[in-house]
Order: C-alpha cells, then sequence, then structure tokens
C-alpha cells in the first residue's frame, strides 16, 4: 500500500505565463520584467530593485561567459550573505551555469575539497571573505580557469582573476545579444552535505526540480510582491534556496540577516517588519532562552516555515505565542528531494509532543517500506522513501551511492531517506528518528561516520567512535562526544586538527580515552553503553565545556 | 573601569569563565566558550551592562571585539 500523494505528475509553475520553461533563469528574468521596481533583496544595509538585481547578475553573468565560463560549469562562491552572494547566484544562472556554495564558516580544507570536487570552473568571492581566499587557492585545482575577487591588489591565483570592482566587469558588460539558455533538466545548484565516507557528498538540483517545489510549497504558503521572506540560513543549506527562489519568483524581496546577528534574527524581522520565517525549529529554542520571543513580539510575521530538524510541538507554541498572526508550517524533506516535499500545518491545542510531517506536496510522493522494499501497513514503522519531480538524479559523481540510495520499485523511482516514519489517517506521516549514524546539529546533517573518520586521521588511532551528547532527541542534538581507545593524548591538538577539516557544528565539545569500546552481542560497537558510561556522566557533572580528562 | 574591561567582565560573567582576557583584536574564534548560542547571551548582556539596545545590523558588522568597543564607546558619545 503506497501511502503518498500519488499519482505522480511533472509539476511545473503553473502562473508563470510566457516563462514557464521551468526554469530559475527564465522565473527571475520575468520578475525583472514584472517587478523592476519593487526591492529584490537587502543585506547589510544595501537594497536593489529587481531591475538593478538582474542588471548587476547580467554584468557578472557577461564576465563570466567573456572569460571562457560555458553552460553546465560550476561557478563557486565564497561569500557571506551579502549583495555579491545574491548577485553572483543570479548570474550563474543568467549565464546558464550551476552555482557551488563554499561556507566562510567552514575549515579551509573542507572548502578546497568541496571546491575540488565540483570541478568547478570559476569562482566568486566577495570582499568579507578576501582574507580567506589567498590561502584557499594557495593550490588552485585544475578545473578552475577564471577567478572574480574583490581586491585590485589581490594576487592572481590564476591567470584568468578578474576584479569584482574594476573597470574588468564594466568592459564585459556590453549588451550581449544571446544569452545562453539553460534547460530545466540542467543543473541549477550543487550543495555539498555531511557524508558517511568521510567526505562531503554532492547533490545537484536541477532548475526542474526547484520549479517543481515552488509549484508545491506555493500551494501551502504562497507569496506575494509585499512579502519580505526573512534569509538567516547559510547559504551552503537549501534552506536559502526557499527564501531566494520564493522570494524572486513572485516579486517579493529577501531581507538577509548578517551572519553575527543570525541568533538575533527575531529583533531583526521586527526591525525590517519581516511577513515570512523559515528556519530549523531549534532556532525557536534559542530565542526563546535569551527572551527574545515574548507574547506578540512578532506581530508583521503572516508565515513562518520550519524545516530541517524534528519540530517538537512545545516550541510551535511558544512561537505560536509570539507571532500570533502567522500561520505554521512543519516541513519536511532531504536536500536530495529539494529544500522540503511534504507539510504539516500546525493548530493550536496540538497534542502530538513532535509535530508530524504531514503529506506530501501535491503531485510529490512520499511512501514507507520495510527492508524488503515491501510496502508497510498503516501505523506500521518504515523507511520513508519519496519520489517525484523533486528527486535529484543522483548524488555528484558516486554511481555506488547511488545504487544503494534510489530504487525502482513497480516503475518509479524511490529515493530511501534513512528516516523512520509512521502514517495515520489523522495527520499523515510521522517521522521516528534515523536508521542510521546520522544525526542533525542545529539543522545540519550530521554523518557521526564521517566525524570518526576525521577523528582517526586526527589521533593516528582506529578503535574511535562518535556518539551524539547530551543524547540525540528524535535524532537531533545539541552535539556530540568523541570516544578513542589507548593512552590519553593533548585533547587541545586533537581539537586543531579536527578545526582543519570539520565545521564547528561537527566538532566533538569533549573528547574521552578509553582501555576498550564496549560491543554489543553483534560485536558491533554498543552506543548505549558508551552513553552510559561512567566516565560521560563524570564529564556531565562537571559540566560540559571543561577541558576533557583521561577517563 | 573602561569600556574593553567592562566588555571583558560582562564576558567572564556570560561564559562562566573567570580565565577570559579580551583584547582589540579577539574574535569568537579566539573564545572556546564563545559559539552562536552564547552570542546571543553575550549580546544581551552587554546591552544591559550599558544600557543601550543594537541594532542587528550593527551586531551584524561586528568584526572584532575592538568593533564591539567602538560601537559601544560610540553609542555613549552620542547619548551623552
Amino acid at each position: 500500500m503506497m501511502l503518498s500523494s500519488f499519482p505522480l505528475n511533472n509539476s511545473c509553475l503553473a502562473d508563470t505565463g510566457p516563462a514557464s520553461d521551468g526554469t530559475l533563469t527564465s522565473v527571475l528574468a520575468r520578475s525583472a520584467q514584472l517587478f523592476p521596481d519593487r526591492p529584490a533583496v537587502w543585506a547589510r544595509g544595501e537594497t536593489r530593485t529587481f531591475d538593478e538585481f538582474w542588471g548587476a547578475a547580467g554584468t557578472l553573468a557577461a564576465a563570466l561567459i567573456d572569460a571562457g565560463v560555458e553552460p553546465n560549469d560550476r561557478v563557486a562562491l565564497l561569500c557571506s550573505r551579502t549583495i555579491t552572494a545574491y548577485t553572483a547566484i543570479a548570474a550563474a544562472l543568467r549565464a546558464a551555469t550551476t552555482y557551488v556554495p563554499l561556507n566562510p564558516r567552514y575549515p579551509l580544507e573542507r572548502n578546497r575539497s568541496i571546491l575540488t570536487a565540483s570541478g568547478a570552473s570559476a569562482l566568486i568571492i566577495d570582499r568579507k571573505c578576501a582574507a580567506l581566499f589567498e590561502h584557499l587557492l594557495e593550490a588552485p585545482p585544475p578545473s578552475l580557469r577564471v577567478v572574480l575577487a574583490p581586491e585590485p591588489d589581490t594576487r592572481r591565483p590564476v591567470a584568468n582573476t578578474l576584479f569584482l570592482d574594476s573597470k574588468d566587469l564594466d568592459r564585459s558588460a556590453t549588451k550581449r545579444a544571446q544569452w545562453p539558455s539553460p534547460a530545466a533538466e540542467d543543473f541549477a545548484y550543487l550543495l555539498f552535505t555531511s557524508g558517511s565516507t568521510g567526505a562531503p557528498k554532492g547533490v545537484p538540483i536541477t532548475h526542474g526540480n526547484v520549479t517543481s517545489y515552488l509549484a508545491g510549497i506555493s500551494n501551502v504558503a504562497p507569496v506575494s510582491p509585499e512579502d519580505r521572506l526573512i534569509q538567516l540560513v547559510d547559504l551552503t543549506f537549501d534552506l536559502s534556496a526557499h527564501d531566494m527562489f520564493m522570494a524572486w519568483t513572485n516579486g517579493a524581496s529577501i531581507v538577509s540577516v548578517p551572519e553575527n546577528a543570525t541568533p538575533l534574527a527575531p529583533r531583526f524581522v521586527q526591525e525590517q517588519q519581516a511577513t515570512m520565517w523559515l528556519s530549523v525549529p531549534s532556532a525557536i529554542g534559542i530565542a526563546h532562552q535569551a527572551g527574545l520571543l515574548g507574547p506578540a513580539t512578532l506581530p508583521s510575521l503572516r508565515c513562518s516555515l520550519f524545516c530541517g530538524e524534528a519540530f517538537p510541538t512545545a516550541l510551535a507554541q511558544t512561537w505560536a505565542r509570539a507571532a500570533p498572526n502567522s500561520v505554521i508550517h512543519n516541513l519536511y524533506g532531504p536536500t536530495e528531494a529539494t529544500i522540503a516535499i511534504s507539510y504539516f500545518t500546525y493548530q493550536p491545542g496540538d497534542a502530538s509532543t513532535v509535530l508530524p510531517i504531514g503529506q506530501a506536496f501535491e503531485g510529490q510522493g512520499m511512501a514507507l517500506f520495510d527492508e524488503l522494499g515491501q510496502p508497510v501497513a498503516p501505523g506500521a514503522v518504515g523507511e520513508v522513501h519519496l519520489a517525484g519531480s523533486q528527486l535529484t538524479r543522483g548524488y555528484w559523481r558516486q554511481p555506488k551511492l547511488d545504487e544503494d540510495k534510489f530504487l525502482t520499485i513497480d516503475g518509479t523511482r524511490w529515493y530511501r531517506t534513512g528516516d523512520l516514519g509512521r502514517w495515520s489517517e489523522s495527520d499523515g506521516f510521522h517521522y521516528l528518528g534515523r536508521i542510521d549514524h546520522q544525526i542533525k546539529i542545529r539543522g545540519y546533517r550530521v554523518e557521526l561516520l564521517e566525524i570518526e573518520g576525521a577523528l582517526r586521521t586526527a589521533t593516528g588511532r582506529d578503535l574511535v567512535a562518535v556518539i551524539p551528547w547530551p543524547q540525540a532527541v528524535d535524532g537531533v542534538a545539541d552535539g556530540v562526544v568523541g570516544f578513542i581507545v589507548g593512552e590519553p593524548l593533548d585533547p587541545g591538538i586533537i581539537r586543531k586538527r579536527l578545526e582543519t577539516c570539520l565545521p564547528d557544528y561537527m566538532l566533538p565539545h569533549s573528547l574521552l580515552f578509553l582501555e576498550a569500546l564496549p560491543l554489543n552481542s553483534n560485536g558491533k560497537i554498543d552506543a548505549r553503553a558508551l552513553a552510559e558510561s561512567p566516565a560521560l556522566h563524570a564529564l556531565q557533572s562537571r559540566g560540559r565545556h571543561e577541558p576533557t580528562d583521561p577517563a | 573601569m573602561n569600556v574593553l574591561s567592562r566588555l571583558q567582565e560582562t564576558a567572564r560573567s556570560v561564559f562562566e569563565n573567570e580565565h577570559i582576557v579580551l583584547g582589540r583584536e579577539s574574535t569568537a574564534a579566539d573564545i572556546a566558550e564563545w559559539d552562536s548560542v552564547s552570542h546571543i547571551s553575550l549580546v544581551l548582556a552587554v546591552e544591559s551592562e550599558f544600557g543601550m539596545r543594537f541594532g542587528t545590523a550593527e551586531i551584524g558588522s561586528l568584526e572584532n571585539v575592538g568593533d564591539f568597543v567602538d560601537l559601544i564607546e560610540r553609542r555613549m558619545t552620542n547619548a551623552a
């Protein structure tokens, strides 16, 4: 029995008029025509109208093309949430290329490995990231042919280096008679998420995937030109694609929270009179703890979306009190299914402890299968499988992983999420945790196996283990702790080594040394026994931020 | 006590670490306890200590502790 919103269809934007070729590029061009004087983006005190924004994107796109960047090339971005970043994304789409966001907060090695794995032919760096740029390009990957850098005095690490603030671009800004036209099946962006093999894995998303998502979410949370969508997640997180493309499709504006002020986002909503919110649910807890979510403190919000991790009902209640004019939707979906694929609308008085993930968007597929690939009965637990026009074609250059994660059942191509779920007649699908070693920390997907791989490299020890601690609830954790077998090593040195390859949210907050790892009856590492180990509880009683001593 | 010293005392209180030493060039990366969650606590504690409220754009533009000190001093001057 398939529990889904079938039959599948090829969703595409219904109201894009003459531009409805299923690409983001034509959608953006259409908005620039229809809403030239409306604001498209606000970031760090600067505003650009659609006309200015699309014009600047054209200038940048022309420079890329003139420098030899070709359609379907990857264009990497090392940018904070600045006007330059948003312009670069629009430029990449206008040049019919695929944008690949790097993250200024990632360690150098992680950005370098993403830049290399993507095979990007161009890299755009904004002024905020200028200091990181020289280190990143000490040994530029062979694919990189063009760099657009902020400072005219920056050295030229590749021969074709242009400068964003110079006349270099103006020379390329001559009107182009012909622009390349991307197709719906071309990749719009390529994101890298935590990978269980020890390296980030790439997920390429097509224009058609995104326009299908936009059609689905528009039925749930429509946007009008008057809306102001707050943008508070990193560009490496696919929720950012919702903010940008929902706004720009509908003539609305994104208002971008500066990175340093992200935890103060509710205050930013007040300042900017933002009308729409999208974040991970844990952002509510952080803001509430800081006293930023008093009753009716966010009256301008009319729609709030939460995605990326389990959504406790208590947090929804807190948000409903702070934003009394806002509808609240819980969205669900992995990067592989383009931002989100299902939704549940919160109602006051909901009795569940965690909000359901509800039902799939119209035209998309969602079902539960057991380990033998058989549909499970209503009420039984199974692995959540997804299908439809939002699914990626597969991982970036990892065919073996594709074989494992994508399968065809009765002629339909399904993606195995690794999430456990249950279905009920009353409110659809419920998320019940993971079947593997993946957890969520502040909404980020974290493969414990990737951290263990880094810990092995950093310590030179084979026997290591990483567990969420404090223990994960519904797959959501505050952080992780690492165990290492053998004589104690200097935790400070290990941490420094880990910082070179793992983002901050993946760094173990404590390291403990054991004589041996506990094993269960199957001979596997017993994570439960580790979580109950006296050493860990001693650490907890001392406060988890204290330096770690050998156990 | 100058602004930097008061800022340091506030940070020690928020991060519950009496050994924290802040200089003008210090950033969150230099203080183990200074993560995105405690950042909000620090900003709110500084607002309380100095009796002022910062805009998110002001907070977003801070690159280091020196910028924070300058912002506070600017506000104090304007209020005087």
